[in-house]
């Protein structure tokens, strides 16, 4: 199938592409169309023999789009988009019941609803729904399949669980059962931003680093990057000898930015988390530091304080000591210079006894003299 | 004119099959047999000399799927003749590639391995029952495995006991030629709780295949589940079983002696090279273990005499 520009709102542009790949019949199906609730873009992978896989995934593309087109104007997008795919399930079951040999049929499925809000994203199986930002993946479905099951318990890397044999072993599909659990997601998105709806035919067939760099490519225009993927796998698939699975793929951008506003991401959070526990602590750690340095300092300075206090106890006692023996020395420099001015005194006293003769002495001779 | 290969007639219970040029029927409402991983197995009989058969009807939801359909066919067209094997006659649908597919094979008389073992719990006689029948489910293997089949699903629910004593490997139904088509794109090939880890974690391209040492694997854990009447590796999360097939390692039990816990051990390595490579050598050490232990005046004897 050749590459399509999907027609599509202003706040949006898509292109799609499916091709057989290296099999008889191409069992992919996609669809999209214009609903109350947004621009619904669906991409089913169906399985079966026959024309039992072609047929499941063409029910399913039809009655996800009536599904949604039809639903509950008081309804979320969420249950929307879960309530369609349970009718395309119950579709697909009814339709193997009534023609025995199309039973055993199922479909995998994945859907985008987007509008100015919010993208509502929902899948069963192993079909995948990536969102691009720049250059870096912001959020991805997790296929219901065997190996992604041991993925997730860690046993297996996901490089291994896509090179697996039992790669294509699903968990979950339309048309096994009629209770299917459906995995949806309501997203913000910026403008610039990627949805890819694709099947395994394109995320099994590259490694998924591989993938989003193309994915991510603005050196070429958006149909230029859908068409360049499904060449690049299809030609891989042919150089390999062919065989290989069927392969479709859809991508939606943005033009500007939903009205639900992105939270923070969980890995965002704990790193943020982390920044604000290490600078707590880091904090902790200084003012424990800090107190733990003060109090040695004050027990440096009680030692250091004790000793200049018993110093200048000695030195206290010292000049005691000084001050006593001076104030000794001051009674008997008191006493001895009592003693010596007493002793001028009389020696005064003799001398102005003395002086007062000789005035008389003296007067009496003036006196004799006349 | 196409003849007709599935008939049946106004009034009578019974559908019959025409296979190999010989007309076959069975009764759909009859208590079936058994239930396989690909069809239900009711009791029909040769309409010739009312022969009993064992006719396998594929469940409809898998005979839409062509890969699953020409598995059923390889099962029937396995035209192998062993005393450990069910003798297949062949195969019948309703049109060419279309429609319910039949599998008639030999009818065994018998019960499988682990309720024929459910009678003799803890009695002393037990280890040798078990050894007996593992050893001849061996010998079907190595049959099979030189005709370059591998089983691909070895399990007690796949081996009867048939009149109290002889062994019958069945269920070919998802074996493969080695150098065959793969299969494996439509669903997990074998039984989680018996399953290799090349079963579980084969690339695609890779180097490591599905061989005579994945069946040496599953009949190991087998032979440890017939021993203790548990398996080792079960758990009600099929995830879970899978991550425990991939890393751990048997859990040694006071009911297995302990040469034969050496064998066990060695047949049910996560390594491919590890295992015994060939079914002989797996049942040659069985026996091996189940002997008296040598004495070392035995052994210098032995050794001076060679």
């Amino acid at each position: 199938m050749d590459l399509i520009q999907i027609p599509t709102p202003a706040y949006l542009s898509a292109f799609a592409e499916s091709r057989i790949g290296g099999r008889a019949e191409n069992q992919d199906s996609y669809g999209w169309k214009e609903t109350p609730f947004g621009f619904l873009v669906t991409v089913c992978d169906g399985m079966g023999g026959g024309p039992g896989g072609k047929t499941a995934s063409s029910i399913a593309v039809k009655e996800i789009i009536a599904g949604v087109a039809n639903g509950n104007m008081e309804d979320t997008t969420s249950n929307i988009l879960i309530r369609a795919i349970r009718r395309a399930n119950m579709a697909i079951l009814e339709y193997a019941r009534e023609n025995p040999s199309y039973s055993g049929m199922g479909s995998t499925c994945t859907a985008l609803l987007i509008s100015e809000t919010c993208a509502t994203i929902a899948h069963v199986g192993d079909s995948r729904i990536y969102q691009i930002r720049g250059k870096l993946k912001v959020y991805r479905t997790f296929d219901h399949s065997m190996v992604f099951d041991l993925v997730k318990q860690k046993v297996i890397t996901e490089e291994q669980a896509r090179l697996s044999a039992q790669s294509n072993v699903i968990t979950r599909a339309l048309g096994a059962k009629y209770d299917v659990e459906v995995d949806c997601a309501v997203l913000p998105f910026l403008a610039g931003d990627r949805f890819v709806l694709c099947t395994d035919g394109i995320h099994g067939a590259i490694p998924e680093p591989q993938l989003i760099e193309m994915l991510s490519s603005r050196s070429q225009s958006l149909g230029a990057v859908t068409d360049d993927i499904a060449t690049t796998i299809d030609g891989e698939g042919h150089n390999a000898g062919g065989g290989h699975d069927n392969l479709t793929i859809a991508i939606i951008e943005t033009n500007q930015n939903s009205i639900l506003k992105s939270k923070m991401n969980p890995r965002l959070k704990i790193l943020f988390c982390a920044t604000v526990i290490l600078c707590v602590a880091s904090i902790a750690l200084n003012i424990f530091q800090a107190t733990s340095t003060a109090g040695k300092n004050d027990e440096t300075q009680a030692g250091t304080d004790s000793a200049i206090v018993n110093q200048l106890k000695k030195e206290k006692s010292q000049l005691e000591k000084k001050v006593e023996s001076l104030s000794m020395e001051k009674d008997s420099i008191k006493k001895e210079s009592g003693k010596a001015i007493r002793a001028l005194k009389k020696d005064s006293a003799n001398f102005q006894q003395e002086i007062t003769d000789l005035r008389k002495e003296n007067g009496e001779l003036k006196e004799k003299k006349d | 004119m196409v003849r007709k290969t599935v008939y049946q007639r106004p009034g009578d219970p019974y559908i019959y099959l025409y296979v190999m040029g010989e007309w076959y029927c069975y009764d759909p409402s009859s208590t079936p047999l058994g239930s396989g991983a690909m069809g239900t197995v009711y009791l029909g009989y040769c309409v010739k000399d009312g022969t009993p058969m064992a006719i396998k009807r594929v469940i409809d939801t898998y005979a839409n799927n062509p890969m699953i359909r020409a598995r059923a066919k390889q099962e029937a067209s396995l035209a192998f003749r062993h005393p450990n094997l069910i003798e297949m006659i062949g195969y019948c649908e309703y049109a060419p590639n279309e429609g319910p597919i039949f599998l008639i094979s030999k009818y065994v008389k018998g019960e499988n391995i682990d309720k024929y073992l459910e009678s003799m719990a803890d009695t002393p006689s037990r280890i040798d029952k078990v050894c007996n029948a593992v050893c001849q489910v061996l010998n079907a293997l190595e049959y099979i495995h030189s005709r370059g089949v591998v089983h691909r699903d070895i399990k007690p629910s796949n081996i009867m006991i048939e009149e109290g004593y002889n062994v019958r490997l069945m269920d070919l139904g998802i074996a493969r030629m080695n150098d065959g088509n793969s299969f494996s794109k439509f669903g997990f090939i074998g039984t989680p709780q018996y399953s290799a880890p090349e079963q579980i974690l084969r690339e695609k391209t890779g180097m490591v295949q599905i061989n005579a040492s994945t069946d040496i694997y599953a009949l190991g854990i087998t032979f440890y589940e017939l021993l203790t009447g548990r398996n080792p590796f079960n758990s009600e999360v099929e995830t879970d079983v899978l991550t425990r097939q991939l890393r751990e390692t048997l859990p040694a039990d006071k009911s297995i002696p302990k040469r034969l816990m050496q064998v066990i051990w060695k047949a049910t390595e996560k390594e491919q090279s590890q295992r015994f490579q060939k079914a002989s050598d797996f049942r040659q050490a069985i026996q091996e273990a189940m002997q008296p232990p040598t004495s070392i005046f035995t052994k210098i004897k032995i050794w001076f005499s060679k």
